[in-house]
């Protein structure tokens, strides 16, 4: 019965979109579909009009992920990742795509409201902007901020951070010590 | 006030030039004055109605708001960032922070989110305390937004009847956990250590005692008519628009759809409790404030049950890849010291891969999504913050309302700055 359901939504996908979907795979915890970061609307809404007999009006969660220093190769450096929700059943799905820093996916906000703030924060934290929002501007950071805090090269703390922001402030010359910045 | 001033003095001189020429005056004069009517106001990002640093800049035309624009984000502090660096266990005290009302459930959300991934069994007697706790703090955190609620149209006394309740509730969880506010309660592979001996007793004393001042609560607020006319009819969304908006948790069941995780995808040991779900049917505030007036009970019938039927046994894991050995074994059995030293330094280790998994919070369905690439550090976390979601229609909640029915508004919706942020 597990397995149906799967594939049904899987074979939807599949027949709506033809190549946009890359491979269908079952994870521990729910099926996730991988796609062509092009295609997300159509997978949108195949999985929200309940083309498979599953209806997923929930748009749970859009995040991203960063794969620059991660240990195994993946397609592109970056992953953007959305979960449905089917409430009556309580069956959750994942949608997965690979891209490169420059892409832009499209905007879910006309069929899920809900990824208005969710690609926003994207935006903010991995600098990927999706085309067609209709705000797409920083949420968590301060409007003027630069940067990207969740992807991979941004450091953590110290003088390598520091550097980051006081960059142009030191003239770029590399910072020696903790003083040189108080000083500043 | 010159504005004022000189706006009467044209409404002056337009008067006079209307009855000598007795002409209908220009129309866009008219919208050009409705439009210098309006009011910017700042609600936030410090307003005692806007619970934490919530900023909300709404427009007026006299008491009608026309338009809000929310900012958000000055609360954050980055705990997707430090996940990245910080191992499973010691992630557990930034989730202390989140919803910081009812950090209990966090904590939980996050341990069984990393036990699912690692596909650890906890043992039973782990899964009592663990649900007896949770619910007793979803009890703590309706309590407090119900009380506010109260409090923010006027009403203190159910407010403090309510934190008295809280107050033992706190009394309780800081036996467990020796902590009020940020618990960190429960490590990977079951519980830091076990229940104290008086806990039965107090949670009995709990569940027995807090029926009479839940219904003195209920009769002082519940069917007030001020309150009713506060709360009715205001800050409707319905079910349609608030699963497109992504509500889940009380906020969603008032529009009338009986949605909970405990329920759906049951985890811990739910499936073993009879509860029920209780569902509003317009999506008002005052259908949120009665969802969790009665998810209040239900979560009581669950600790009665809970609590009655604690097993005997382990209150952790007995593998010391995941759970620290005892102390006394570090200090004399070789093997221990080993493995505590193993797992302080190099952690536990889940597989590599991905994973989702979500909980029901107080709030709403807390997701944890996990990337771990085998080390002792998540690659990446990300949260799925239940108010995050439900704070996002506050423009579809607060147009067209009142001044004082965004304050309603807002406090049923039970947005928590440090759980919206993250």
């Amino acid at each position: 019965m597990k397995e149906t359901w799967q594939e049904a939504v899987s074979d939807a996908v599949r027949s709506r979109t033809g190549d946009g979907l890359i491979e269908a795979v079952s994870g521990p915890e729910m099926p996730v579909l991988i796609i062509e970061a092009g295609a997300i609307m159509d997978v949108a809404q195949v999985l929200r009009d309940a083309a498979s007999g599953v209806e997923f009006r929930v748009l749970l969660d859009i995040t991203a992920v960063d794969y620059l220093k991660y240990p195994d190769s993946h397609p592109q450096r970056f992953a953007v990742v959305w979960h449905f929700l089917d409430p009556e059943s309580g069956r959750q799905i994942r949608v997965k795509a690979f891209l490169s820093g420059g892409e832009s996916p499209p905007s879910l906000t006309s069929l899920y409201p809900a990824a208005n703030w969710a690609e926003r924060e994207v935006f903010d934290m991995m600098g990927i902007s999706f085309s067609g929002h209709p705000n797409m501007v920083r949420i968590l950071m301060p409007y003027d901020y630069e940067g990207n805090p969740q992807r991979k090269d941004f450091p953590l703390e110290g003088p390598e951070r520091a550097k980051q922001i006081h960059g142009e402030l030191l003239g770029n010359k590399a910072l020696t010590s903790w003083k040189e910045l108080h000083d500043l | 006030m010159t504005r004022r001033s000189d706006r009467e003095r044209l409404r002056r001189q337009q008067a006079t030039v209307l009855e000598w020429e007795s002409v209908p005056p220009p129309l866009d004069l008219y919208q050009e004055e409705a439009q210098e009517d309006r009011i910017v106001l700042n609600l936030g990002p410090y307003h005692p109605t806007m619970h934490g640093v919530l900023h909300n800049i709404v427009t007026l035309e006299g008491e009608k708001i026309v338009d809000v624009e929310p900012h958000i984000g000055y609360l954050h502090r980055a705990f997707e960032k430090l996940g990245e660096v910080y191992s499973y266990n010691q992630f557990l005290n930034c989730t202390d922070r989140m919803n910081y009302v009812s950090a209990p459930m966090n904590n939980i959300g996050w341990l069984v989110a990393v036990e699912a991934m690692m596909g650890l069994e906890v043992p039973k007697r782990a899964q009592y305390v663990r649900t007896i706790i949770v619910e007793l703090s979803r009890i703590m955190d309706h309590l407090v937004s119900m009380g506010i609620l109260g409090v923010d149209l006027g009403a203190f006394t159910g407010f403090l009847w309510f934190f008295e309740e809280r107050e033992k509730l706190y009394q309780i969880i800081e036996k467990q956990t020796g902590a009020r506010l940020t618990t960190t309660f429960g490590r990977i592979g079951g519980l830091r250590c076990d229940v104290p001996k008086d806990f039965v007793d107090d949670v009995r004393n709990f569940v027995r005692t807090f029926p009479g001042i839940f219904k003195d609560f209920d009769d002082v607020l519940t069917r007030n008519r001020i309150f009713m006319d506060r709360t009715q009819g205001v800050g409707v969304i319905d079910a349609e628009k608030a699963l497109s908006y992504g509500f889940t948790g009380p906020n969603l069941r008032a529009t009338g759809v009986g949605y909970d995780v405990r329920k759906s995808r049951p985890y811990m040991c739910y499936e073993e409790f009879e509860f029920d779900i209780p569902v509003g049917d317009r999506g008002d505030c005052w259908d949120r404030y009665t969802v969790r007036l009665r998810e209040m009970l239900q979560s009581l019938r669950i600790v009665d049950q809970a609590v009655e039927n604690i097993p005997e046994g382990p209150y952790r894991i007995e593998d010391p890849k995941v759970s620290l050995p005892e102390k006394k074994d570090v200090y004399t059995k070789m093997e221990s010291m080993i493995h505590h030293f193993k797992l302080i330094m190099h952690g536990v280790r889940p597989p590599a891969g991905e994973f989702f998994f979500s909980t029901e919070a107080a709030n709403g369905e807390l997701g944890f999504f996990i990337v771990s690439d085998g080390g002792m550090n998540p690659y990446r976390v990300h949260v799925r913050r239940p108010c995050f979601y439900c704070y996002s229609a506050i423009r579809e909640l607060l147009v067209g309302g009142t001044i004082s029915d965004a304050v309603a508004t807002v406090s049923s919706l039970n947005i928590i700055a440090g759980e919206l942020d993250c």
